[in-house]
């Protein structure tokens, strides 16, 4: 079964039980995880028994959602009562919350089963999850590079095929760069559109909730049991629900955006060759490319970093006493936000208003924007900088989230989707950027593009 | 002008190593480059968005 949506049938068809499928997920996850690192916890026990209770509701004809018997990984932000939630950090090593988080009880009400807790870089602040305390998570298709990250594990364990969907948590490109590097799908919702209630935050304004999946439709299915207001979120919004679930087939006129500056420079060449055809797929698709003008990103990346270097040091700061609880790479990132002024904050939230304004004007002209998630395949771990090709290297952290890291100040939505393998066999991943709130538009698109593509069935080594 | 960092995270950050200081100064002198002239151009009457305000101003 390839998808959410194959799994779901055949649970319906009695063809698979939910048991089944959660100890075939269970046995997978366990297989692989000498190779890939991919989880901190497995939540056996519960997921059985959640199971077996789906399964007699099943035999009683009530079917709670798509995600009726799926089996399903949190990333290790969320937290779940009574497992414990460390956001592979020291600091939180045995901290077991006393309740769910939000998203946690909206799948469990839907009847996803979550088996497990998964890796990812340490509190979320940074791209590789290659963690000091831990150990790396892995890539599967080549165990040798990293899974990206801060959801390393959630994007290692979908593309390894253990489970149909993981969540992720990003704040700068933590869900898409992830789905990029592992060829899965990602979504970042619209700021607001998912709960962030019950989520170990890294940033107070930036952190955004969303799935990785296998398929387009997939993520769909969950954006459709997780979407809508928390009056336990402040920045939780009342905006309607759109109809995410089943996205509509084909893209003929659609508009997309592609832009004239930035997004498309210092790419490796095979991502590069990759989104060309991506672009020629979707012009044999019927849809119409525009070229869009759009601001000066790295202005916006600036913006965003204060405000990530700030509220990350200011949510964390009291821990810091102790400075051997925390890697280098992180401890560095708060050691710079504590040197930043308080007016550069309150100046970086003003840019914010002002940028968000001149962004949104690109959607005068076209639906959604095209552009590549990452400039580059997967790293090797340890790899401090990658390479663009004819020498031109660029630090990782910069370079994995030079892409992705705007949208998060912007608020808008962005899809993740592979769109081909590089030339050494890792997979590349596109990014779809929408209006605020237009996930559905966004899904459509993805999914018409995804159903172009002939690589989608392909798996990595690692499964 | 550059900041002088060394200055500063000995005024509200006296814990942080010298040779931390020195490792990240690389880092925060990029980010100032790009952002103080942002900074400069801003209109005095701007105001802050701290929170969501593209979550805000969809509600409205």
């Amino acid at each position: 079964m390839n998808s959410l949506f194959e799994a779901a049938a055949a649970l319906r068809e009695g063809a698979v039980s939910c048991v089944e499928l959660t100890k075939a997920a269970l046995e997978s996850a366990a297989r692989v995880q000498p190779h890939l690192n991919a989880y901190l916890a497995m939540m056996d026990e519960q997921a059985l028994a959640q199971a077996r209770q789906l399964d007699e509701e099943g035999a009683r004809g009530r079917w709670r959602s798509a995600l009726h018997g799926i089996p399903v990984a949190l990333k290790d932000v969320y937290c779940t009562k009574g497992v414990k939630t460390t956001c592979a950090s020291l600091l939180f090593a045995g901290h077991v919350p006393e309740y769910d988080a939000a998203v946690a009880e909206k799948l469990a009400a839907a009847g996803a089963v979550c088996i497990g807790k998964t890796h990812m870089h340490e509190l979320a602040y940074g791209v590789t999850s290659n963690n000091p305390h831990y150990g790396p998570v892995r890539n599967p298709w080549n165990v040798s590079h990293v899974p990206g990250g801060s959801s390393g594990g959630s994007g290692a364990t979908v593309a390894a095929r253990s489970v149909f969907m993981a969540m992720g948590s990003d704040t700068g490109g933590s869900i898409r760069i992830p789905a990029a590097f592992c060829g899965t799908v990602g979504l970042k919702p619209t700021t607001g559109r998912v709960s962030r209630y019950g989520v170990m935050p890294l940033d107070f304004t930036l952190d955004h909730m969303g799935p990785l999946t296998r398929t387009v439709r997939d993520a769909a299915a969950v954006l459709q049991v997780l979407a809508g207001y928390d009056q336990r979120d402040d920045s939780s919004s009342r905006a309607p629900v759109g109809d995410y679930t089943p996205v509509r087939v084909g893209i003929k006129g659609l508009r997309i955006g592609i832009p004239e500056t930035f997004y498309y420079e210092r790419l490796h060449p095979d991502v590069a060759a990759a989104m060309d055809a991506l672009g020629k797929l979707a012009d044999s698709l019927g849809a119409i490319r525009v070229p869009v003008k759009v601001p000066v990103i790295a202005e916006i990346n600036a913006t965003a970093r204060i405000i990530l270097l700030s509220e990350a040091s200011a949510a964390l700061g009291p821990y810091l006493a102790d400075r051997t609880k925390f890697g280098a790479d992180i401890l560095a990132l708060f050691d710079q936000g504590r040197l930043l002024a308080a007016t550069d904050y309150v100046s970086a939230q003003r840019l914010r208003r002002i940028q968000q304004r001149e962004f949104n004007r690109a959607f005068e002209h076209c639906d959604i924007l095209l552009t590549p998630a990452a400039p580059v395949p997967a790293p090797r771990i340890g790899q401090t900088e990658v390479d663009l090709g004819g020498g031109l290297m660029e630090d990782t952290r910069l370079a994995a989230t030079r892409f992705a890291r705007a949208i998060n100040l912007l608020g808008l939505p962005a899809l993740a989707l592979p769109c081909g393998l590089s030339t050494g066999g890792l997979p590349i991943g596109a990014q779809l950027i929408g209006r605020a709130f237009d996930e559905a538009t966004l899904l459509w698109a993805g999914a018409a593009l995804e159903d172009g593509m002939s690589w989608r069935d392909a798996a990595p080594p690692v499964v | 002008m550059a900041r002088d960092w060394t200055a500063a995270a000995a005024a509200i950050a006296p814990d942080i190593p010298a040779d931390q200081i020195a490792r990240i100064t690389p880092s925060l002198d990029a980010l100032e480059a790009v952002f103080r002239p942002l900074v400069a151009a801003i209109p005095y009457e701007t105001e802050a968005a701290p929170v969501m305000l593209v979550a805000r101003e969809k509600d409205a």
